[in-house]
């Protein structure tokens, strides 16, 4: 009886461990993506407004055109800001889950009982872009 | 001029796709989420609804059920504009009655395209 529940409580403590450094390597993926969002929006926006500001000088009928698609590019680059948001909720709630996780490896083993330690939620990352790529279209 | 909604819980979301829409003719009517966005369709007819999928209050699948259930907008096109990119998440939009799906960030050229083709 005692051994069961000691092999209970270590696969239980084995799963909360995974379950941590699963999150942890997510979270470091997020930062990863998001650090590459933010140099390629700065290198957009000042390609961008470099290629405006030399066109509004010039003011050359031709140079409107141009002007209208770094505008675009500016537009796309400027939606980082969604993105990299929603990339650092995620990786909080990741974080959040490695933290409960490595008390319950340090409480529970000693005092806890199977019914501690409960499941390590499942996350979902709903951004999947590493990079300021327009994203797909589908109609149904 | 026609009447574009749209939802999304990012102030800078919703200006660049504003500046977008409005830069190519239409109005646009703002909201911060999905309950809002209801509130505001319900208040006045428009011509297109584009929306976010993960906001507070009322995510963009229930809103899209919600406007389906309204007689105003059983066939006024709504778009989802998200950053799910997932066929399960798409399936899920044409269940609810979406017309179509962006996976954000949009190209401006590309979303008035879009908006165009699906308001006729």
């Amino acid at each position: 009886m005692q051994t069961n529940a000691s092999e209970n409580a270590r696969e239980a403590a084995q799963v909360w461990a995974n379950a941590c450094h699963a999150q942890l390597s997510e979270a470091e993926c997020d930062m990863h993506r998001l650090e590459t969002l933010i140099t390629q929006t700065a290198q957009t926006l000042s390609a961008s407004f470099q290629t405006i500001e030399q066109r509004w000088k010039d003011r050359k009928a031709e140079g409107e055109m141009l002007v209208d698609e770094e505008v675009g590019r500016a537009v796309t680059a400027l939606q980082f800001h969604d993105l990299a948001t929603q990339l650092l909720g995620h990786a909080r709630k990741r974080i959040a889950v490695a933290e409960e996780g490595l008390k319950k490896l340090t409480v529970l083993p000693l005092h806890g009982t199977a019914a501690d330690w409960g499941a390590p939620p499942d996350l979902a990352a709903p951004v999947g872009h590493a990079n300021l790529e327009t994203g797909t279209v589908e109609l149904f | 001029m026609q009447s574009i909604l749209a939802v999304d819980d990012s102030a800078s979301m919703r200006q660049m796709v504003a500046f977008t829409l409005k830069a190519a003719g239409f109005n646009v009517v703002e909201a911060a989420d999905g309950q809002e966005g209801l509130d505001k369709a319900r208040g006045q007819n428009v011509n297109l609804v584009l929306t976010d999928q993960n906001m507070p209050r009322m995510d963009g699948l229930s809103l899209v059920r919600n406007l389906r259930g309204l007689a105003q907008y059983k066939h006024v096109p709504i778009l989802i504009l998200t950053t799910e990119s997932s066929d399960a998440m798409k399936a899920q939009g044409k269940a609810a009655g979406a017309t179509g799906w962006l996976v954000k960030p949009f190209d401006p050229n590309r979303l008035v395209d879009v908006v165009r083709k699906v308001i006729g």
